[in-house]
């Protein structure tokens, strides 16, 4: 069948288009600058005026990042962390999703009371830390994924979509034999696909993008997370800004700068993107699949 | 298939609470345990934090130090909030044996009981520390008379040889000129005027901008109020002055700021201001200057570093700026140039854990015999200076390396946080040689030949050399805790302050510039200037008499 469209429908769908692509323009903007910033010589950077295409051209900026050579067991670490930590946090978090979404479970009002309670309130960074270091937890690998194992909001997201599932298809399994493990990974998880992919992503970004736990529990080195690493070169170059300025104007050579700060910061911004913006097309097919299409008839 | 799960899962789990608990027992030996004699240079161990995961005791002064004190460090890096770090060690009681800290955190440790008071083993260990603060020796003393961290005394009897003044103008515009002296705001007026008269535009076909400033409102300071007491020849006390008799002033609503503001009226008038000066930001200022735009402006030396690097690598050598110390008038008197007694700024302080504190006291003494100065400061004699004609220079050898790595230095030099305790660029040595290598030569010896060329037609060897003589200032006002007091009118007052200048600089003419000004003096009354003046006036008496009872000047 074949709709006219009609000269408003044209209208429309021209500005709509014209707009959407207004806004991925905006978007990608910003992006585009600092690859550009990054290509750049840092020098000439100074100056300003890059928009989208670097001036003078040089991967000097990322060479001088990975000369550190901490910086690849780090990036290794951070690959483990991602991977181990989203695994084990899914696996829990889904079966603490899955608990609080049975109707038959006792105390499910409490634990769902306990959990959103622990979105709003927190004990605040001190005791956390005091808390970690009595469970000898700090300078290991573990306190990267044990803590974080169970996030409040993403268990209430996964619970909720737990449960709109239709109760017959459970019901139906437990009348073929299958207790609750089976019931989640074999019936449950194949077909909450979105849900699980968008988790899936927020944890693993969540790993990937976090430092703050590097830095407040493990200080020895080979514990080093990429983006703790990168961000120690971020900070000690602001230093070196800072102590060539104490020293003093014209008298740099000393301390002669081999990048900039607004440099080093443009292409660790591209270095830590990429990694995640690969991620990204694998997973989206799970977004428009997996909906349980014909499992069950009302 | 279920059971299979079922394991899975519990030794997931299980395996990975037991890394948990597992590997994190590490105990650390504190060093031998020794006779606390003094003099004892058998080798000791301690811990102490480091703003650089770079830093290494692996390091040929470091190990000087050990082999003449028996003393050697652990660094601890501190990558990121600092403040923060320290209050969590805090309340976990991870801090290391030697805390290197700021000021601002001794207050904690010292009401945890964390740091230990210093005073005695000083009396009994630290014969050189005492002999160098001299007068001073009881400024290092906490309200409650201990004393809770080390730093060092300043020692400096002249100008650091690469200190600079903050006004800027650009080589070219004074070579245009004649290489004129230019010494006050008017001679600079008309200086900027005639060149822009003649080059509205630069070579490169960007407009010239005859005056400008770093960093627009978001660095409000820069805008009028740092200028107007440089230019009144006043030290840096930041929002406020201190007259003779210690009474604490407005400097935002000082008679200098008006001057200044005037004078940047009459630049604004004569189209001679920079358009954006209020509304850019600190990268578009350095932008501006490393694009050899700007002719002049107030700019201090920290801010032009990199601009000046990408001007000398873009063939502009000619663009770069010279720094002078611009005033009100010829009449007017120059104390812009000021240092305090101490650096307390990074100081030492030994931590409860600490073995034999005594051993600490004695590495830090070390560190202010002249033996130990030439170590922090210059490094080890033969690899890092030599003594040519009977003055220290540095190896060849030595600044070949670190001009080729600014990271050499942390491996084959004088670096970590045992510098802190040098006396001060500038400062002798009982040897009557300097104690840091920042001397004129060496501040010489880097200059490109556009500098030299400049400084040789003014007769100077350094820009230091423009600067009036140093003079020492008890402290200055914005090191004093600020009260709470009143907090909230003082911040009213500078939002007010940051609306109004701008409108003050854009009048049209003096009338309005007046009626602008009075409405905004009448403005910041209003929001209780007399109150944080009374505040300030009185807390700056309570140090000053604290300062003279303990340097004895009563």
């Amino acid at each position: 069948m074949l709709i006219r469209k009609n000269a408003g429908d044209f209208w429309f769908e021209t500005m709509n288009y014209l707009f959407l692509m207004l806004l991925g323009v905006i978007t990608l903007y910003p992006f585009v600058n600092l690859l550009a910033i990054s290509l750049n010589d840092s020098v000439d950077a100074i100056k300003g005026g890059i928009y989208v295409f670097p001036r003078v051209f040089s991967l000097n900026n990322y060479k001088i990042i990975f000369q550190n050579h901490e910086l690849y067991s780090a990036a290794i670490l951070s690959v483990i962390r991602t991977l181990v930590g989203t695994f084990l946090s899914l696996i829990c978090t889904m079966m603490l999703a899955y608990t609080l979404s049975r109707r038959e479970f006792l105390l499910r009002k409490l634990f769902n009371i306990i959990i959103i309670f622990s979105l709003y309130v927190n004990g605040g960074l001190i005791p956390f830390y005091v808390l970690i270091k009595n469970l000898h937890m700090n300078n290991t690998f573990w306190v990267y994924i044990i803590p974080g194992l169970i996030g409040a909001f993403n268990v209430i997201i996964i619970r909720s979509y737990f449960e709109q599932l239709p109760e017959g298809l459970m019901e139906s399994a437990r009348i073929d034999g299958a207790n609750d493990f089976s019931i989640l990974f074999r019936v449950i998880i194949p077909i909450s696909m979105p849900v699980i992919a968008t988790i899936t992503l927020f944890v693993a970004v969540g790993h990937w993008n976090s430092w703050f736990d590097n830095y407040l529990y493990n200080s020895k080195q080979s514990l080093s997370v990429l983006q703790y690493e990168l961000m120690k070169i971020l900070t000690e170059s602001t230093q070196q800004i800072s102590a060539s300025a104490s020293a003093s104007g014209k008298v740099d050579e000393e301390m002669l700068k081999v990048t900039t700060p607004q440099s080093i910061r443009a292409s660790m911004t591209i270095i830590v993107t990429i990694p995640i913006l690969l991620v990204y097309p694998f997973m989206q097919r799970y977004f428009i699949k997996g909906i349980m299409v014909g499992a069950m008839k009302e | 298939m279920k059971k299979t799960y079922v394991i899975l899962l519990s030794l997931c789990l299980m395996a990975s609470v037991l890394a948990a608990c597992g590997g994190s027992k590490e105990s650390k030996q504190d060093g031998t345990s020794g006779n606390p004699a003094a003099g004892d240079k058998s080798p000791i161990h301690y811990t102490i934090d480091v703003l650089s995961s770079k830093e290494t005791w692996d390091n040929n002064v470091s190990k000087k130090l050990t082999e003449q004190t028996g003393v050697s460090f652990d660094y601890v890096p501190i990558v990121g909030d600092r403040s923060q770090k320290m209050d969590l060690w805090l309340a976990g009681e991870d801090y290391p044996d030697v805390l290197y800290l700021q000021p601002r955190h001794i207050g904690k440790y010292r009401d945890a009981g964390a740091i230990i008071p210093l005073e005695d083993l000083i009396d009994q260990y630290g014969p050189n520390i005492k002999k160098k603060f001299g007068k001073y020796y009881n400024l290092l003393k906490d309200t409650d008379g201990h004393i809770y961290s080390l730093y060092s005394p300043n020692l400096a009897t002249e100008t650091s040889a690469n200190k600079e003044a903050n006004f800027i103008i650009r080589y070219d515009v004074l070579k245009e000129a004649g290489y004129p002296e230019v010494k006050t705001l008017d001679q600079l007026y008309t200086l900027i005027q005639d060149y822009y008269q003649k080059h509205p535009k630069t070579e490169d076909g960007e407009n010239n901008i005859p005056f400008s400033g770093y960093g627009g409102s978001a660095e409000p300071g820069f805008l009028t109020n740092n200028p107007s007491f440089t230019a009144a020849g006043l030290p840096d006390n930041g929002n406020f002055l201190v007259d003779s008799d210690n009474t604490v002033s407005l400097s935002l609503v000082s008679d200098s700021i008006k001057k200044y503001t005037q004078f940047l009226n009459k630049v604004f008038n004569a189209g001679l201001l920079d358009k954006e000066f209020f509304t850019m930001n600190a990268e578009m200022s350095q932008a501006k200057l490393a694009q050899g735009s700007v002719m002049a402006g107030f700019f201090p030396a920290w801010t032009l570093g990199d601009s000046e690097t990408a001007l000398r690598s873009s063939g502009k050598g000619d663009k770069q700026y010279a720094s002078l110390p611009l005033l009100f008038d010829e009449q007017t008197v120059d104390h812009n140039n000021t240092k305090t007694p101490t650096n307390s700024n990074n100081n030492w302080a030994i931590s409860k854990k600490a073995k034999h504190p005594e051993r600490i006291i004695e590495f830090i003494d070390f560190l202010f015999s002249d033996e130990g100065q030439k170590l922090i400061n210059w490094g080890v004699e033969g690899e890092n200076y030599e003594v040519k004609d009977g003055k220290r220079v540095r190896t060849d050898d030595y600044l070949k390396k670190i001009k080729e790595n600014p990271d050499a230095g942390i491996k084959d030099g004088p670096s970590g946080p045992y510098t802190v305790f040098s006396f001060g660029n500038g400062s002798l040595l009982d040897d009557g040689d300097y104690a840091t290598p920042l001397t004129k030569d060496y501040v010489k010896s880097n200059y490109d030949p556009d500098t030299k060329e400049i400084l040789a037609k003014y007769g100077k060897e350094v820009w230091a050399d423009f600067l009036p003589k140093l003079e020492t200032v008890p402290a200055y006002i914005w090191q004093l805790n600020e009260p709470e007091e009143h907090k909230l009118e003082l911040k009213r007052i500078s939002q007010i302050y940051l609306k109004e200048i701008p409108k003050i600089v854009f009048a049209k003419d003096d009338q309005e510039f007046e009626k602008m000004w009075t409405g905004y003096t009448g403005q910041v009354d209003a929001a209780g200037r007399q109150k944080v003046e009374e505040t300030w006036t009185k807390l700056w008496k309570g140090y000053m008499d604290q300062y003279d009872q303990s340097v004895g000047t009563k």
